[in-house]
């Protein structure tokens, strides 16, 4: 069942003089969890409050749960939306106890209190009802907001950015905790990022935003594995970009296409010459902890990042290098 | 445009149409100024442009010139000694230096008139500690000594503005001017000067504002400006339509002087990334440095609210008895309830335009919404005049319609009444309520606003839950402050005020125009200590 359905949907201001949403179009279904990634500025969080109703779309459409809310001749207001909405900051209301802001979308009825201790038992923080925002851990504003999003089953949930706020160490526990009590909901879920980690180990689907337009969508393996561009395969790690002319040096047979691309970790290299391999001089090293990186040259003059385990560090000055061509990325130019 | 307005459904019509209307009820008294404009003035304005014009003209000028200069001398010395130097009593001189915010310029006109009036208290001091024979008379009762006592009160508004930009200015422009080898004082006029620019102008064209909108001081000192001149068209010749054609040159010139001041800040961009803004550090001085400064700093202190404090104690001390009785509580009360009642206006359609604005959702609507700032710049007697002619026209067009059609006698409705005197303060005091809301309204974010309207919850709920507690310091800070502009307020309420309602303003005006000038001391007591309260506030918002 689709839950969100936009269809070619524009969105400009008039400060900017550009789209920062062109002729969208994307579909979320029931239960699916979906990563809007891309650079500042891409509309990633424009895209999310027309979603919300925060703001209005120039042209377009926005159906949800098939009621459609946006429109030439329609505009739902936020509050009839249904939707919930997990800020960046948080936004919990500093002056009122983690019950109050849990409970505040639940109209007044028997159930608001069991519903209430429902959501913050979900979120494991039954025994914090009473403490106000400022006595809470990151995470567990984090943890908060949730909860006061997910309280009136919302059909769909937005989050904006929602790990940027806290530290690294907390992060990693905390988005793996996060997803798993909104996947235990079922609800559909949209949330941007600018972290490819985030996106490829919470998301069913990832959306990949560029000046507007999304310009690949798929799953996280779709996405590492057939990136469309150097730069979505940026995104998701270091990579070694080289164009058709470098790589006839090479003489692997390959499909003509504008550049290629390898990730570091995935050339292979040996201290002996082997079938297909290539001389290189290693021009520099760094150390980073579970692994090294070297800078090599082939005697083309082109240089090519590589990473090897730590453990096993290259003592030679150097080493012959095979790149798989399983691993080989083909990019042509986008119009 | 009306069109596509109506037919966007994105567009809530109800919020922006209501924004609308109150922005033109707003704009009333300034198109009615303007408007007449064209429609030419009364009889005797050849007689005032061939014999007095130029009188009001020059004078006017020449205040608004000299009390720059001054006010720049006495406003940016100690704003730059507090922000950069730290000496002993550093804080409570810097919050003593904002103080006489609390005299109304009439009531600091008032102190020095009294204060160097033959056996004023200079005198008798002179004669009394010196055993001075002969004693010179300094006469301060001339457009010099109005100059000046404008400018002892009204230096605060340079100093604040001034100070505010050298606590938050880079250091780095500061360090690098001192590393290229400037001194400190060649890095204060080359350096932070310069930069100070915008800040020091913003805080220069209040000053100016006020010199124009002043009516008392300039009566009461025999000077005649523009101001005393619209008053005196008014009731003297009794010719309103000269009145409201000096108001409109009045108005003219101060729209200009606020384009002027922004075409002045151009395109140059002098406020800095908040990464690269941190206080200045504080350098320790030297003994002789320290007990410098602290004289220094002492001058506008004394100038502008220790001594006409003393004059204004002195007086009350000799007029208690005679001025402090019933009738004077009942003008207490009525100055009180009307400063209140024009308060909480003021706060409600701030509170209303801010998010009817956004609740709109047109750009266009967001943008209109803070015109009614305008008002502000406005001088009050403007205000006044502007709000007289229409109110007076729809009171007697609703008194024909009563008997016309229903054949009931009314009054008037707001002409002369005190929902007519009560718009002018809105209007005119409607900025400096909305300012600190939309200030507290921006640092708190519409964030908690959006995330209840997701929740599905109702505006005025919102309002009442979310948006009001949140940003209660904003909304107490524009009571105060409104409350205190009301309270002081003169040439406003001196033509609007109906018949039998008496405030503190104009009970010390009146009585300084009989010639009692001792009797002002109460009220103007009054009309101080009020006036502290909420500068005591701002030295806490200014984290001093």
């Amino acid at each position: 069942m689709t839950v969100l359905n936009i269809q070619r949907v524009t969105k400009s201001y008039k400060l900017y003089q550009k789209h920062v949403l062109s002729n969208l179009d994307f579909t979320l279904q029931k239960g699916e969890i979906c990563a809007f990634i891309g650079e500042s500025g891409t509309g990633k969080s424009t895209l999310l409050n027309l979603i919300a109703g925060l703001e209005a779309s120039d042209s377009g459409k926005i159906i949800i749960g098939g009621k459609t809310v946006d429109s030439d001749g329609t505009f739902i207001a936020a509050e009839d939306r249904s939707v919930g909405f997990v800020f960046q900051d948080f936004a919990l209301f500093p002056h009122m106890s983690v019950k109050k802001n849990v409970g505040y979308g639940l109209a007044k009825t028997e159930y608001k209190t069991a519903r209430v201790s429902e959501v913050l038992r979900m979120v494991e923080l039954e025994s914090y009802g009473d403490r106000y925002p400022d006595e809470l851990s990151g995470g567990e504003q984090q943890r908060i907001a949730l909860a006061r999003a997910l309280a009136p089953n919302p059909k769909l949930l937005l989050l904006d950015e929602p790990f940027s706020n806290l530290d690294m160490a907390l992060k990693s526990q905390i988005r793996n905790e996060l997803f798993e009590i909104i996947k235990a909901t079922g609800v559909s879920c949209i949330f941007v990022t600018h972290d490819a980690n985030d996106a490829i180990s919470l998301a069913h689907k990832i959306a990949v935003l560029d000046q507007g337009e999304v310009i690949q969508m798929g799953t996280p393996k779709a996405l590492f594995d057939q990136p469309l561009t150097p730069g979505i395969a940026r995104f998701f790690g270091e990579i070694n970009i080289f164009n058709h002319k470098d790589f006839q040096h090479f003489e692997i047979k390959l499909a003509k296409a504008d550049f290629y691309g390898i990730r570091p970790e995935q050339i292979k290299y040996s201290l002996k010459p082997e079938e297909n391999s290539h001389s290189v001089i290693i021009i520099k090293e760094t150390f980073h902890g579970l692994w090294r990186k070297y800078r090599v040259k082939l005697s083309s003059q082109i240089e090519l990042d590589m990473i090897v385990d730590a453990q096993t560090p290259i003592e030679v000055k150097e080493v012959f290098i095979t790149l798989p061509l399983e691993n080989l990325l083909a990019f042509h130019k986008q119009d | 445009m009306l069109s596509s307005f109506y037919h966007n459904a994105k567009i809530d019509k109800k919020w922006s149409l209501l924004t609308i209307l109150i922005i033109l009820l707003f704009g009333i008294p300034l198109l009615t100024i303007l408007l007449n404009l064209f429609s030419g003035p009364g009889e005797s304005w050849e007689h005032i442009k061939e014999y007095l014009l130029l009188d009001y003209l020059s004078n006017s000028i020449f205040l608004m010139v000299s009390c720059s200069i001054f006010t720049l001398i006495l406003g940016v010395i100690p704003a730059w000694i507090v922000s950069t130097y730290s000496f002993p009593f550093r804080k409570l001189l810097q919050w003593l230096l904002v103080l006489p915010l609390a005299f109304p310029n009439y009531l600091t006109a008032y102190a020095y008139a009294g204060f160097f009036d033959y056996s004023g208290i200079y005198e008798q001091i002179l004669a009394k500690f010196f055993e001075v024979d002969h004693i010179s008379h300094i006469d301060v009762m001339g457009i010099w000594g109005l100059a000046c006592v404008m400018s002892f009160s009204l230096y605060p508004y340079v100093y604040l503005s001034a100070r505010s930009f050298f606590i938050n200015q880079s250091q780095r422009q500061m360090s690098a001017a001192k590393v290229l080898g400037a001194g400190r004082f060649k890095a204060f006029y080359s350096i932070a000067l310069p930069l100070a620019r915008p800040a020091v102008v913003g805080g220069l064209l209040l000053v100016v504002m006020e010199v124009l909108g002043d009516y008392g001081s300039a009566y009461y000192y025999g000077v005649s400006t523009y101001t005393t001149a619209i008053f005196r068209s008014w009731f003297s010749l009794e010719e309103p339509e000269t009145a409201v054609y000096l108001s409109a040159q009045l108005c003219i010139f101060v729209l200009f002087l606020i384009v002027l001041e922004r075409g002045f800040r151009g395109r140059k961009k002098y406020q800095f990334n908040s990464e690269s803004t941190y206080r200045m550090i504080k350098s320790t001085s030297n003994a002789y440095r320290q007990i410098m400064f602290i004289l220094i700093i002492m001058i506008p202190i004394s100038l502008g609210f220790i001594l006409p404090l003393i004059q204004m104690l002195y007086w009350a001390s000799i007029t208690f008895v005679d001025v402090w009785s019933t009738p004077f509580l009942t003008i207490v009360w009525s100055s009180f309830y009307l400063s209140m009642i024009t308060a909480l206006i003021c706060i409600f359609i701030s509170l209303f335009l801010i998010f009817a604005a956004k609740w709109s959702r047109s750009h266009v609507i967001e943008r209109l919404s803070s015109l009614p700032v305008m008002g502000y710049a406005v001088p009050g007697v403007v205000i006044a005049v502007g709000i007289m002619i229409p109110t007076l026209t729809f009171d007697k067009w609703l008194i024909n319609m009563a008997k016309d059609y229903f054949n009931y006698s009314i009054e008037f409705l707001i002409n002369g009444t005190l929902i007519g005197l009560i718009f002018a303060y809105v209007v005119r005091f409607f900025a400096v309520a909305y300012h600190p809301i939309e200030a507290s309204i921006q640092k708190t974010g519409i964030r908690f606003d959006q995330v209840a309207q997701m929740m599905g919850v109702q505006k005025w709920k919102r309002m009442l839950q979310i948006n009001i507690p949140l940003n209660k310091l904003g909304l107490i800070s524009g009571v105060m402050l409104v409350f205190v502009e009301t309270m002081k307020e003169l040439p406003l309420t001196l033509l609007l005020k109906p018949y039998g309602i008496m405030t503190l303003s104009v009970k010390a005006f009146e009585y300084a125009s009989d010639e009692r000038i001792a009797e002002t001391a109460l009220p103007a007591l009054f009309i101080i200590m009020t006036g502290l309260i909420p500068i005591f506030l701002l030295n806490r918002m200014m984290n001093i």
